[in-house]
């Protein structure tokens, strides 16, 4: 729980970079449930 | 007095108060998750949420749910944490990055609470509350419902895959178990010394002349969620080592008597949803035995540690505080890695070789010793699927657990949840270490190196969340790669849990006979325990080997 060497702290993302990254990680995560949900369907035969 | 005196007491002492305390609540759990009455106030948030709270959900509508409610409590973490700078209360605060955004996220919800970030000087008391503390209770409260539905599929017959309703579980769990409990605890620890305030950070001076900064913050009522819950995410970033999270001896104690409560009370209540009360004491003392083993070997290991310096402190004191002593830290070590809290109240990257193998090990035994809310039940009793399995093909016993027939399919799939996470963890560990981005957040060379990787990877893959810190992993790669261990990790195993749950709900409930191995029995106890002991060794020795074993043998 406890990294020392915590880097930059609280740095902000250029704008021109941060939008990209935002889109990247919530399809990252839409992503990563439809697959859970496509296994699921997969185990329920 | 005996170095060995104070952690016979505290053990003492905490054994006696989990001994009193269980059994009455595994009897109120139990009431809470098969009661068909719905409170006031629980009616009314169905009413809103538009929750037919008598619906009972097939095993995949279920799971749906678990993973539609997580999905969306992701994505609001992220965007709290993305707009914090816009937020009341953010202490002026920026925003978060966006690879530390994604990574606190699936932090929290994954009851991992793992903190690439200092809380103090990154998190703001709104984002804290708001988006932290409130995962603190629903992650913990889905743990405890994908158990509760996991334990109804065995105790179910002929149910066509129904394993119960999981907004009514959610809600029973927060309002009824997490939140009572919580405010009890919390006024306790605030009157033991922890602060609760809403204050910005104090400058004050010293008497020595300098200048000292005092954080606030409403940290005791995140404290007691953090333990009760298993999640581990400190309001400050020395965690429980912080004497406003932790002040005393006695806030110590209480804090891994929180931290054990629901665990092993659940596995009690698990016993009484299946209708024999045995069966849930079988697994406690499978869970016990093997908690009770590593805090004895913890506090061996820290206080044995040879040199100048331990032998005259009493035992290795780097990175513990003074106030604890080896006892308490043990004692906390060992509770925290056996649950998926991964609170800290000691630097683990200072224990002692073996005592950091102690850590780890407890957490690649998939956290069943107690485990976390919830997810260590359902883990152990995946294991005593397989234990049933193994001793049906050793003896001709025919393979079957609490009267469910274990097939093909049943077995698939807890193979399946057995491998996913070391899988994760080991090939996690190996992109870590293959890579200059991974080999850049590394403090030390050899094999305490590869033990910084393979805990963060192990704590990340089993939702720990404790840290050895040399590791700095407040890098994009380190946000992302550990982010998704945590995802993976949490969720994959909980599609295979319920599926399991389903195909245990549909089937008929045999009735036990002369060839059915007795499941609360000594000899089944000894089995699990071996089993358990057993799966993980045959994983994680090779790479034990060549991280901490290696660092001891040096």
């Amino acid at each position: 729980m406890r990294p020392p060497r915590t880097g930059p702290i609280g740095r902000r993302t250029s704008k021109a970079v941060a939008p990209m990254a935002d889109v990247a990680f919530v399809l990252l995560a839409l992503a990563f449930f439809s697959c859970l949900a496509l296994v699921a369907k997969g185990l329920d035969r | 007095m005996s170095a060995v005196l104070p952690a016979v007491l505290q053990f003492g002492a905490l054994f006696a108060l989990l001994v009193l305390t269980v059994p009455v609540l595994s009897r109120y759990l139990a009431h809470v998750y098969t009661s068909p009455r719905h409170l006031a106030p629980e009616r009314v948030l169905y009413r809103v949420m538009g929750v037919d709270k008598d619906a009972d959900q097939h095993w995949r509508s279920y799971l749906a749910s678990v993973l539609g409610f997580s999905l969306v409590s992701l994505l609001v973490l992220y965007g709290l944490g993305r707009l914090q700078q816009h937020l009341p209360l953010s202490l002026g605060l920026p925003a978060l990055p966006a690879d530390g955004a994604f990574n606190t996220a699936v932090s929290f919800v994954t009851n991992t609470n793992w903190q690439w970030y200092s809380g103090e000087t990154t998190a703001g008391h709104l984002y804290q509350m708001s988006g932290l503390t409130v995962q603190n209770f629903v992650s913990g409260a889905v743990g405890m419902a994908v158990a509760i539905a996991f334990a109804r599929g065995l105790a179910r017959s002929s149910a066509a895959g129904h394993v119960g309703n999981f907004w009514v579980d959610l809600t029973r769990g927060c309002l009824r178990v997490l939140l009572p409990i919580s405010i009890v605890a919390a006024v306790t620890l605030v009157a033991l010394g922890a602060i609760q305030n809403f204050d910005a950070p104090h400058t004050i001076s010293t008497l020595a002349g300098a200048t000292q900064t005092l954080p606030g913050g409403p940290v005791a009522s995140q404290e007691v969620i953090k333990e009760l819950g298993t999640n581990g995410g400190g309001f400050f970033n020395a965690n429980s080592a912080h004497p406003f999270e932790n002040p005393v001896p006695l806030s110590n104690l209480l804090e891994i008597y929180l931290i054990l409560l629901i665990p092993f009370s659940i596995a009690l209540t698990f016993g009484r949803i299946v209708g024999d009360r045995r069966q849930g004491r079988a697994v406690a003392s499978v869970m016990a035995i093997l908690l009770t083993s590593a805090i004895g070997l913890l506090t061996w290991a820290e206080m044995a540690a040879p040199g100048t310096a331990p032998g005259l402190a009493g035992g290795a004191m780097e990175g513990k505080e003074i106030r604890f002593g080896e006892a308490g830290t043990a004692l906390f070590a060992g509770a925290t890695t056996g649950t998926s809290t991964g609170a800290v109240n000691s630097m683990h990257d200072s224990l002692t070789a073996p005592g950091g193998l102690v850590a780890m090990f407890n957490m690649q035994l998939g956290e069943i010793a107690p485990g976390g809310v919830g997810s260590g039940l359902y883990g152990m009793l995946m294991l005593a699927v397989v234990t049933v399995f193994l001793s049906g093909l050793m003896v001709g016993r025919t393979p079957e657990y609490l009267g469910k027939k274990i097939g093909k399919d049943e077995i698939t799939l807890v193979a399946l949840y057995v491998v996913t996470v070391p899988a994760v963890v080991l090939i996690a560990a190996a992109i870590a270490i293959s890579t200059d981005a991974g080999l850049a957040g590394l403090q030390e060379s050899g094999p305490h190196g590869l033990s910084e990787v393979l805990y963060a990877t192990t704590s990340a893959g089993n939702n720990n969340g404790s840290a050895f810190a040399g590791l700095s992993v407040a890098t994009p790669f380190y946000n992302t790669l550990l982010g998704m261990c945590m995802l993976i990790g949490r969720f994959l195993p909980i599609v295979f849990v319920l599926a399991l749950a389903g195909r245990f709900a549909s089937q008929r409930t045999l009735p036990s006979g002369t060839g059915s191995l007795p499941t609360h029995k000594p000899l089944f106890i000894t089995l699990l325990t071996g089993v358990a002991l057993v799966v993980v060794g045959l994983t994680f020795v090779p790479v034990l080997a060549l991280a901490p074993i290696a660092e001891a043998l040096q």
